[in-house]
């Protein structure tokens, strides 16, 4: 029954600058089934970051292995909502959404197509010819998300999409985002700070402890789909939310005493 | 309420709207006029003064003639064809220069940019070869390519060329991480992440570049011109002061003035229609 679709054996990955090594990452082993939606929790710097882009092949492990076993060779892999960078602002709203059309090659006409068919459920329709300097925040994070769903990918890596917008802002592009992932399934891993916009959104929530970053905790969200904001009032998140942040709790202090010392 | 008795207060500080705030559209209007106004004043002005000045004998015409005088040795050169030969050989002396300089330039800086093997074959090579002072290798160009336009145009290729090629360089090398990474993972090739990041993505520290080069190109011309060869808006104005003809000198150098304002006036516009996202839009959507 189980169809695993990312397999990571003691991956790690470490970094060396000016002659110091640092161990960033692992080892870490993860496996991640077809169609899941994964959030990974963990303090600043605990290699979240660089699990993502691992997978993304954006950098490789310095040890151990990453395993993705894809559906279909000839369709895109990967799509990455970034933080910020992610949409170009020398490219138009409709432009940056077609990027990935534009790199499989698709022909023009049928990729603006699709492309405004994606802005329109991204709730961006009426913007297309606009750069994106001339939209706020919340409007760029939805361009990034219909660029993201635009290609079809089928793994989807959000790297903290929402953390630089506001409070308010957040909480409706969670449920933007959980409503069009509700429509059109796929595998996601979702790196966030946020114990509960991981729980409000994911399958599952694993929690990785301070650098060299490794897996703590690995817990399977019981909430039923389709999700809304009402989840947040169960019992059981709470109680979700208060045991990842004890996990949390003494990683973080740690590392801050670290500084200290530094 | 003893708000009447506080108004006539005069220790009381009001903050009231100003004139810019009562009627915002007319005070920007105003200020526009007064903008415009005041901009023609000040050169009208100072011609009005020098032609008062050299008519009253303040100035002496053999140095500065009256600007009405400039304008009518301006006007007879133009129909005898003195100037305008001048200023077609100058001009096109500078659109060759300048176009090969700027395009090999940003050939080769983004081709730096993009190779960390040619980086290391060149970039000090090149750094050495820009500090070099190009008149000082002017003789050099006189050697290998002869008299005529061709040595005066390869000095101007140059002198943009190697600050473009630096400039370029470091452009697309600080193009973030970040935005090649997000094409990266869509799959991009090499030219495609050229395409949609590289290049728009350096663009505007590359247009920096290109449009400073437009003013040091026309430095270059017309001074190149005043001490070699014998053709061109450099050559006229020093052949004219020689023979003692004040006024068809101011008349070139005014118009070789023109020329650079034009011309980096162009360049300035082309390189904003060549940035997407700075472009004027002339169409509203």
């Amino acid at each position: 029954m189980s169809d695993i679709m990312i397999k990571g054996t003691g991956v790690e990955r470490t970094f060396v600058a000016r002659g110091h090594t640092v161990h960033a990452l692992g080892p870490v082993d993860l496996a991640v089934e077809r169609g899941e939606f994964v959030a990974i929790v963990g303090p600043s710097g605990c290699g979240k970051s660089t699990l993502l882009r691992i997978v993304a092949g954006l950098a490789a492990p310095t040890a151990g292995e990453l395993v993705i076993d894809r559906a279909d060779p000839q369709a895109p892999l990967c799509s990455m909502v970034f933080q910020d960078y992610g949409i170009f602002p020398w490219k138009t709203v409709l432009a940056n959404v077609r990027l990935p059309l534009d790199i499989a090659g698709v022909s023009r006409g049928r990729a603006n197509e699709v492309a405004r068919d994606w802005i329109d459920r991204a709730g961006v329709a009426g913007f297309e010819s606009a750069y994106p300097a001339t939209l706020s925040g919340g409007m760029r994070q939805r361009v990034a998300l219909a660029r993201a769903f635009v290609a079809n990918p089928e793994v989807l890596l959000m790297d903290e999409p929402f953390a630089a917008l506001d409070a308010q802002l957040r909480l409706v592009l969670q449920q933007e985002l959980l409503r069009v992932w509700e429509a059109h399934r796929r595998t996601v891993l979702f790196v966030t700070h946020s114990i509960d916009e991981a729980l409000l959104l994911a399958d599952r929530v694993v929690v990785m402890s301070s650098r060299p970053g490794r897996i703590l905790d690995d817990i399977t969200v019981p909430f039923a789909r389709p999700r809304t904001r009402s989840a947040r009032s169960a019992a059981e998140f709470g109680a979700l939310e208060d045991h990842i942040w004890r996990l949390l709790k003494g990683e973080v202090e740690e590392r801050e005493h670290a500084h200290d010392v530094a | 309420m003893t708000s009447h008795d506080q108004l006539d207060r005069r220790d009381l500080v009001r903050r009231v709207p100003g004139p810019a705030e009562r009627a915002p559209q007319r005070y920007a209007r105003r200020r526009r006029a007064v903008t415009v106004t005041l901009a023609w004043a000040t050169p009208v002005l100072l011609i009005v003064v020098w032609e008062l000045a050299a008519r009253f004998g303040t100035l002496d015409t053999r140095f500065f003639p009256a600007p009405s005088v400039i304008w009518q040795a301006g006007v007879q050169s133009i129909q005898d064809g003195a100037m305008t030969g001048a200023v077609v050989d100058t001009v096109r002396k500078l659109l060759i220069g300048y176009g090969i300089g700027a395009v090999a330039g940003v050939a080769l800086g983004v081709l730096l940019g993009l190779s960390w093997i040619a980086r290391a074959a060149l970039e000090h090579t090149l750094v050495a070869l820009y500090t070099l002072p190009k008149l000082a290798l002017f003789p050099v160009f006189l050697l290998i390519f002869g008299l005529g336009s061709m040595p005066q145009i390869v000095l101007v290729a140059v002198s943009v060329f190697f600050i473009v090629v630096l400039a370029s360089t470091t452009a697309v090398i600080s193009v973030e991480q970040g935005y090649r990474d997000a094409a990266a993972v869509l799959g991009a090739k090499r030219t495609q992440l050229l395409r949609h990041v590289i290049i728009p993505a350096a663009l505007p520290a590359i247009a920096t570049a290109i449009r400073l080069t437009a003013g040091i190109a026309i430095l270059v011309i017309v001074g190149i011109e005043m001490v070699s060869g014998d053709s061109g808006l450099g050559y006229l104005i020093f052949q004219r002061s020689q023979v003692f003809d004040p006024g068809t000198m101011y008349a070139g150098v005014i118009i070789a003035g023109l020329i650079g304002v034009a011309f980096t006036g162009l360049v300035s516009f082309a390189m904003k229609f060549a940035i997407p996202q700075q472009r004027p839009r002339l169409r509203r959507s």
